[in-house]
């Protein structure tokens, strides 16, 4: 029904005074529950046949949230905002620019509560939101640790980092992704 | 009906982009009327290698403000997989601890009390004890063969040492003109 019509949808929102952001929101929450429908169809719970790669193995969005598995020896598994999946990726990597060297990534947290923090990273200013997880991966209340750590994503706005689309997926190869590439530097 | 995710990007346009770069956080007027310096905190995260026996099991240290907060198995180590022994896992302790020893203790023979002393009275006196020993036990020839050496004092390397702290220990040891040459990490 609302096929090709997102524009003139916008508009409306727009002439009724309605913030876009909301909208958007809406929209990305509504088509979860047949993008995860989808999603468990096509990949299962497991760890998609290796797949290290910082975007979403289903629908290729970017990750919104890193869960650090405290029950799984420390591993990290992405989460993504669009279809539900979670899949496992290095600790010390940035999951949109691949920038793997420690010194370049910050943590910072809110004073009084280090389980719940950014991943930031200094050679793309992107930055996903990581927290500590004690129990099974089937329990992350992913959705509500993402909406409930909105303050971290103020903190990242106030430390100059950007957040990436969660609209966006990743089309261009990696390399491309870095404002200031190692391996250029190098060259 | 069809639509893909490049379409609902397209029909939002630049527009909806901007929007989404905010979305799903707060809309755009509570984000302003609650901007606040946060009191934040820094964690920094890099890698290392136990130091402990020559498995080599990898580590992620975290430090805040130059001191350690955390030691933890790196998940992403080929080797240990995140996975850590007792001694591995009690790392913490080495380096913060109120029982650690500052000074050196020293026990002079037959008496019981300790005495706290400098380093360089323990090193000096360390220095002298190796070398009268092996003075007093140099063996320079035996029968037609020169041999200089000393069967007197032994030497003991440990998996706690690096690959160069080793070769140097080795090389004083021979130096000196030790047979006894051992170590504790026979892998």
């Amino acid at each position: 029904v609302l096929a090709g019509r997102g524009r003139e949808l916008l508009a409306r929102i727009r002439a009724a005074g309605q913030p876009e952001d909301l909208a958007v929101s809406v929209a990305v929450l509504l088509a979860r529950p047949f993008r995860s429908w989808f999603g468990r169809r096509l990949a299962g719970p497991g760890e998609h046949g290796g797949w290290v790669g910082g975007s979403c193995p289903v629908c290729g969005h970017w990750p919104a949230l890193s869960m650090i598995s405290e029950q799984d020896e420390g591993r990290r598994w992405l989460w993504c905002l669009h279809c539900g999946t979670d899949w496992p990726h290095a600790r010390l990597r940035c999951p949109f620019c691949d920038e793997g060297d420690p010194a370049a990534l910050e943590h910072p947290h809110l004073a009084g509560d280090d389980r719940h923090r950014l991943q930031a990273c200094r050679s793309c200013r992107r930055y996903v939101k990581e927290f500590r997880w004690s129990e099974g991966r089937e329990q992350v209340p992913w959705d509500a640790v993402f909406f409930a750590t909105a303050e971290l994503d103020l903190m990242a706005a106030e430390r100059g980092f950007l957040r990436e689309s969660p609209l966006v997926s990743r089309l261009s190869p990696r390399a491309s992704n870095r404002t200031t590439s190692k391996s250029e530097v190098d060259r | 009906m069809n639509i893909s995710r490049r379409g609902f990007l397209g029909a939002g346009g630049a527009g909806a982009l901007g929007a989404a770069l905010g979305a799903l956080g707060l809309p755009r007027g509570a984000r302003a009327a609650r901007r606040k310096r946060f009191k934040t905190a820094e964690t920094r995260e890099s890698t290392t290698i136990c130091p402990y026996c020559g498995v080599g099991c990898g580590l992620i240290v975290s430090t805040r403000d130059g001191e350690l907060v955390n030691v933890e198995g790196d998940p992403d180590h080929p080797i240990n997989e995140g996975a850590l022994c007792s001694k591995g896992m009690s790392l913490f302790q080495v380096a913060r601890n109120e029982r650690r020893l500052r000074t050196v203790r020293y026990r002079a023979p037959g008496s019981a009390v300790w005495e706290d002393k400098p380093w360089d009275w323990a090193l000096e006196r360390i220095a002298r004890r190796i070398k009268d020993t092996r003075d007093a036990s140099f063996v320079e020839r035996v029968g037609d063969v020169a041999v200089n050496r000393t069967e007197a004092v032994a030497c003991l390397g440990g998996a706690a040492l690096d690959n160069e702290e080793t070769y140097l220990y080795c090389k004083l040891a021979r130096a000196l003109g030790l047979v006894y040459i051992e170590h504790q990490a026979r892998i």
